[in-house]
């Protein structure tokens, strides 16, 4: 009896293993392939738009950087000329 | 009283503004390389009609049959530094058959994306969480984890743009069979025409390492080319009619397959 059980216990478990070795071509595992080649052609065209940029927080517009040795320059110029 | 107050800080804020007015000398202006750092959102993405001559990667069972495939994300993109940049994204696509049901699939994906600029090279690191369906959206089959490294860039000559990109990855998974090596070589290829259209090209090689699970050992190779004819609708949309060859090798004798696509896509970005 306990043979008997041990046997088909192992036939179920090799009837499993074969199935899942030779299971579908498209499985689980390989069904998103394409979509992930896709993926990356699709990156190359995308990244040759324009794409439009939406910001989050509005900067605001740069200042300008002013050189503070000129405008000590102009300074002593304006006394001298007093 | 209040009123004389008012006035004489009217005049002297004007006077004051004067002066600051006269002491900028526009001529001596510094130039300084601004980049903003402010992260940006923008949605890109693609819709496609494509018929496959072998709709379930089969060997011996070739079935022909039309797809519909969209595919969007929702990107966040910011500069740490100059030539520092990061991405967030979440990233839906999926296939859906008109006859095959069985091959119908869906993926979902969030992930980030860190990208060095080095001497004209795009070097990057990605993490993407990712949870891929049988059906659309129907059952989940698993859930992994990518880590990417890729390097990719720009060469223009002319009207003609190449695009390399490199990249590596490995996926960890909840389910042994899809734990692998993942190696990409593209070549993306792009001769203008004029302002609305372009001959694109995009050779492509995969290889994967199966590292567990029923696949362990398993290794396949995947190449492929396309070649298509794409027309810019707009600065941010472009129709791209492809033919696609593709071919499966594997130590697996059971995993070759190869296939035909052809079909229009069209890419957006808004």
């Amino acid at each position: 009896m306990r043979n008997s059980i041990v046997a088909a216990g192992t036939a179920i478990l090799f009837i499993c293993t074969a199935f899942a070795a030779s299971a579908e071509p498209r499985d689980s595992v390989e069904r998103g392939d394409r979509m992930d080649r896709d993926a990356l052609r699709d990156d190359v065209r995308i990244d040759r738009l324009k794409i439009p940029q939406h910001p989050i927080v509005v900067e605001e517009p740069q200042q300008p950087v002013y050189n503070t040795k000129s405008k000590q320059k102009s300074k002593r110029s304006t006394d001298s000329s007093r | 009283m209040r009123g004389s107050r008012i006035v004489l800080a009217a005049t002297s804020f004007l006077y004051a503004s004067g002066a600051v007015a006269a002491d900028i000398d526009l001529t001596e202006l510094r130039k300084v390389e601004y980049t903003s750092m402010s992260p940006t959102w923008s949605v890109v993405g693609s819709l496609s009609p494509t018929y496959t001559a072998n709709a379930l990667f089969s060997r011996d069972d070739r079935r022909g049959d039309f797809y519909y495939e969209p595919d969007v994300s929702l990107r966040l993109d910011g500069k740490l530094a100059p030539d520092l940049s990061y991405r967030i994204f979440a990233r839906a696509q999926f296939e859906a058959f008109s006859r095959e049901h069985d091959g119908n699939a869906a993926i979902a994906r969030l992930g980030a994306r860190l990208t060095k600029n080095l001497y004209g090279w795009r070097i990057s690191a990605t993490y993407e969480n990712r949870y891929d369906y049988d059906g659309v959206f129907r059952d989940l089959a698993f859930t992994s984890h990518d880590v990417t490294g890729a390097i990719a860039r720009d060469f223009s000559f002319d009207n003609v743009t190449l695009s390399p990109l490199l990249q590596l990855t490995y996926r960890f998974s909840d389910l042994a069979e899809a734990r692998r090596w993942r190696a990409d070589a593209l070549l993306g290829i792009e001769v203008e025409l004029n302002s609305k259209w372009s001959i694109v090209s995009t050779p492509f090689i995969e290889a994967f390492w199966f590292t567990d699970g029923l696949n362990r050992d398993r290794q396949d190779q995947i190449y492929s080319a396309s070649l298509g004819l794409k027309y810019n609708i707009a600065s941010n949309v472009s129709l791209t009619t492809n033919v696609i060859y593709e071919a499966r090798n594997s130590n697996v004798a059971l995993r070759h397959y190869r296939d035909w696509l052809i079909g229009p896509r069209l890419d957006f970005a808004f």
